[in-house]
């Protein structure tokens, strides 16, 4: 019991931590963006007040989770967790086989200064404003998916702690190697991560809904991994087809 | 109001791209609760059958999107 517990903890923290860096850099680039266009002060002004948001959502709704039965929450977050994780996990399935593209940060963060100067010439709006909220909605939009994922992969069994420790570990290792290299984190694998950790919540996805629906999964907490094979070797699998029909479309 | 429309969408973003996929995947969500509901003295029919449901959702919607992207 101790080493399930231990294995469901350390699979929390870990699947946290690494969603986290995926979101984490994301954010980071467009902060970045807004920081050399802009300046630093309504870089993080924005990226403050984005945290503030966040932090007020987790304080209205976390203590509302102790007040739902935990099959429903279970269910509720099973559901929720498949939807996203499998949404991940096709999409670095199609990234891998190059049928979609991969993220590019250092053309998202081209990108993003270069809108950040449109947007203001075209509004004449004044340009610290715009920064603002720039990083406003990029800590919000990025940092919900972290609180999501926290939720989801913790609050189902009393794992928020190892789950929150996780994401935060993430948020202070990219902001700690962002303020270093002051420039995008171009070489972090985000599409491996995203594969991983598509993984990762789609198996808590199958874990959670089936206890919700009431099902005594064999060897407990080790059905997480079991789930998590399964759906490995599906996208493993499913890369190099794909890819084979990509070629075979783009001849 | 237009940024809280875009957050709306995002939100709903987070969890539906692919309208195939999400619907595959509550479709295996309802065989599995039905089943369970049928069967309530084997549930791990259900939880098998969950779990096989959502494997084929996800196959079948990368192949899907695989398909489209030959079609042009």
């Amino acid at each position: 019991m101790v080493l399930t517990g231990f294995s469901s903890g350390g699979a929390a923290l870990g699947t946290a931590f690494l969603a986290s860096v995926v979101e984490v850099v994301e954010a980071f680039t467009i902060i970045l963006a807004v920081g050399t266009v802009q300046g630093w002060r309504p870089a993080v002004a924005g990226g403050l007040a984005g945290l503030l948001v966040l932090a007020l959502v987790v304080l209205a709704f976390g203590p509302m989770l102790q007040l739902v039965p935990i099959h429903a929450l279970q269910l509720a977050v099973g559901v929720l967790l498949l939807l996203f994780g499998m949404r991940w996990l096709r999409k670095a399935i199609l990234r891998s086989a190059g049928v979609v593209p991969r993220r590019d940060e250092l053309a998202a963060f081209a990108g993003q200064a270069a809108d950040l100067i449109t947007e203001a010439s075209r509004k004449n709006t004044r340009l610290d404003w715009l920064a603002g909220v720039a990083t406003f909605k990029a800590v919000v939009l990025e940092g919900l998916e972290v609180v999501f994922i926290v939720i989801a992969v913790g609050a189902a069994r009393g794992l928020l702690w190892p789950a929150s420790l996780g994401a935060l570990a993430a948020c202070a290792l990219v902001l700690a190697i962002g303020l270093i290299l002051q420039r995008p984190l171009a070489r972090v694998p985000e599409n491996s991560l995203k594969f991983g950790v598509g993984v990762m919540l789609s198996a808590f996805g199958v874990f959670w809904t089936g206890e919700g629906l009431g099902v005594a999964w064999p060897g407990h907490d080790l059905a997480l991994v079991a789930f998590a094979a399964l759906f490995l070797l599906v996208g493993l699998l499913a890369v190099p087809s794909v890819a084979r029909i990509e070629a075979g479309a783009s001849q | 109001m237009s940024w809280l429309d875009t957050l709306r969408r995002q939100v709903i973003g987070f969890f539906v791209d692919d309208a195939f996929l999400g619907l595959g995947t509550v479709l295996a969500v309802l065989a599995a609760a039905l089943c369970r509901a049928l069967l309530g003295g084997r549930p791990l029919v259900a939880g098998a059958l969950l779990a096989c449901g959502c494997l084929l959702a996800l196959t079948l919607s990368v192949a899907r999107a695989a398909a489209a992207r030959r079609r042009g």
